[in-house]
């Protein structure tokens, strides 16, 4: 046994105390860890549809960046062709199709597992690679819709990618459809997909509406179309406009849900709003949140609606405006679902110059409290993540980053230029994608450093 | 989700603790990041059972001490040594003189075995009691104290060794 006041054991206590400082500040550690652990196994035995979680792909504002052909489930109504009409099921004219041929996809490429500063380029077989929108199932298991260089000819054709190791992409065949910068979206026209589990996907733009249930080699088509849609816990919550063109006026925005893999949708709500711009649809656990914006361009009130659902979308109500009206209005612009009842919302101040800020809710969107400093007037369009673990915010100015509820962030250095996509399949795993569509950034240690591919 | 919070919260709070013990037990910075690493990932599948325990901390780190036990066991990187003899105790005068070089002692932990290296720091770094640390080493009491007594023994001889710079 020791003695008390042993001058051996009082110098190890010193020296211990001292070597301790030199230990690793590990700094990156524990997102590291979290990434491990996530990466672990899957915890939850349930398939990817079952799970009562984290739904929050945030989706890029349409306004002008839709030209760039980052487009997801936010569509702007405005933009919608009002000379186009929807053909009913089954009239698709195979010859105006611009689908790829099935691209090369033997011995596709790896990126490097160490973070590299200059973008890794990921063959796909195709050039001129432009992303439209992504979907994943899980960390790893994902698709994505763009366009490319036709392989015979001139011009520009649909392509879709797949991967199951979240940065290996190997085109895919089976489109049957166009995409913005395709044959000017010639009908059947989508902007946008999801897949709800392995098999069962969405393929939709407002007028046209697509499943698959073969992981995305063929697609069905059904009728209508889809502003946003999001698959969670087995279900579907798909958004409609009617006519899906005739906004400004009455939009009848409607929810509908259904059983992964169906074609029959029920209709749950129908909001009242009329000069609707932009629909967003975000999902966290039973809760649902359906976002209409309005155009602020004009000089009437333009102030945002929100609505929620607590049992994946088969009733909703309303929380009007969540952003705090202050001196000028404010209007809500993005929003992003966490789990136990967390949302996220990205107000922007409309011309008084004061900028965009986030508010946050931890009772299912009933109320919000404003968050940190404000960003830069348009800086930002596009929110992400839970309050309770990492949140991201990004657009015109790069991606920025808090993990304390937004009290405070900062922009992350890794990833530049404007983004148009940015979304997180767990806390560690996320990704963003340019405003170009060039370019697939990925973080899997909840968006402190990120790693860019370009495919092509 | 809840677990999943639960897990972040613990980690970004405590891995800087978690990692000076490992660097004392290990005394490599890489080693005792993947220590501390493989430790924690290894507890996340039954995180709800490491949150229901009284003392989280106190679970995670006998975790890591027994990972640092059995790694080292496996992979036998480190060996026993054996004394048949603890030295005679030397006036603590002259050994608080020859401790001035801090780096002698960190020296003289190398030569300990695992166990009473893990028993050594726990009890005077995280000044944890004799119970505590029996508990995290998942041993008797007893069986603490004489790996602390025949550490320290370990220690002063090596101090006796160490020729002085002076």
């Amino acid at each position: 046994m020791t003695e008390p006041n042993d001058p051996l054991t009082d110098a190890l206590r010193e020296s211990l105390r001292r070597h301790a400082a030199d230990a690793p500040a590990g700094d990156s550690l524990a997102e590291r860890i979290m990434s491990a652990a996530s990466a672990q196994q899957p915890r939850d035995p349930r398939p990817a549809a079952d799970r009562r979680g984290w739904r929050t792909w945030t989706l890029p504002l349409i306004a002008a960046g839709a030209v760039a052909g980052v487009v997801a489930a936010v569509v702007g109504i405005e933009n919608f062709r009002p000379e186009a009409s929807h053909n009913p099921p089954g009239n698709a004219t195979p010859s105006a199709l611009g689908t790829l041929p099935t691209a090369p996809t033997s011995n596709p490429a790896t990126l490097p597992v160490t973070p590299s500063e200059t973008a890794s380029t990921v063959p796909s077989g195709l050039t001129g690679v432009r992303i439209a929108d992504l979907t994943f199932v899980g960390d790893n298991d994902g698709w994505a819709l763009g366009s490319a260089d036709c392989v015979s000819g001139p011009g520009r054709c649909t392509a879709m990618w797949r991967t199951t190791d979240g940065h290996t992409w190997a085109s895919m065949p089976g489109a049957q459809f166009n995409v913005p910068g395709v044959k000017a979206c010639a009908d059947p026209c989508v902007q946008s997909i999801r897949f709800a589990n392995d098999q069962t996907g969405y393929a939709f733009g407002p007028e046209a509406f697509f499943m698959t249930e073969d992981g995305g080699r063929s697609w069905a088509e059904q009728s209508g179309g889809a502003l946003a849609l999001e698959t969670l816990d087995n279900n579907v919550i798909r958004v409609t406009a009617n006519p899906p063109s005739g906004c400004p006026g009455p939009c009848n925005i409607t929810a509908s849900t259904s059983a992964i893999g169906s074609d029959s949708w029920t209709k749950a709500f129908e909001a009242p709003d009329v000069g609707i711009t932009t629909a967003v649809l975000a999902r966290g656990d039973a809760n649902a949140y359906l976002l209409l914006e309005r155009n602020t361009a004009g000089g009437g009130d333009a102030r945002s609606t929100l609505y929620r659902s607590a049992d994946d979308g088969h009733t909703w109500v309303s929380s009007g405006e969540p952003c705090p009206q202050l001196t000028n209005e404010d209007d809500s612009i993005a929003i992003a679902a966490g789990g136990g009842g967390r949302a996220t919302v990205l107000c922007q101040d409309r011309g008084s110059g004061r900028g965009a800020f986030v508010i946050t809710s931890d009772d299912a969107g009933a109320t919000f409290t404003r968050r940190g400093a404000a960003l830069d007037s348009g800086a930002v369009s596009l929110i992400a993540g839970d309050p309770n673990t990492v949140l991201v915010a990004a657009g015109a100015r790069g991606l920025a980053r808090s993990t304390d509820g937004w009290a405070t962030w900062r922009w992350v250095s890794d990833v530049s230029g404007e983004i148009g996509f940015v979304g997180f399949e767990s806390e560690t795993v996320g990704r963003a994608v340019s405003a170009d569509g060039t370019t697939i950034w990925t973080t899997r240690d909840g968006g402190a450093t990120w790693r860019p591919a370009i495919i092509g | 989700m809840l677990r999943e919070v639960g897990f972040a919260g613990f980690v970004r709070e405590n891995t800087p603790a978690l990692l000076r013990t490992a660097y004392l037990l290990t005394g490599n910075g890489g080693s005792a990041e993947e220590l501390v690493q493989d430790t924690l990932v290894r507890l996340y599948p039954k995180w709800d059972r490491v949150a229901a325990a009284d003392v989280p901390l106190a679970y995670v780190r006998r975790s890591l001490t027994n990972a640092y036990i059995n790694q080292n066991r496996r992979g036998a990187s480190r060996r026993e040594f054996a004394y048949e003899d603890v030295p005679e105790r030397v006036d603590p005068r002259d050994v608080l003189n020859q401790l001035a070089d801090r780096d002698e002692i960190w020296a003289g932990l190398k030569l300990l075995s695992d166990r009473q290296r893990a028993a050594l720091v726990l009890r005077f770094f995280e000044d944890l009691s004799d119970e505590q640390t029996a508990a995290a080493l998942d041993c008797r009491v007893g069986t603490v104290r004489s790996l602390i007594s025949r550490g320290l023994a370990i220690l002063r001889e090596h101090m006796t060794e160490v020729p002085r710079h002076d």
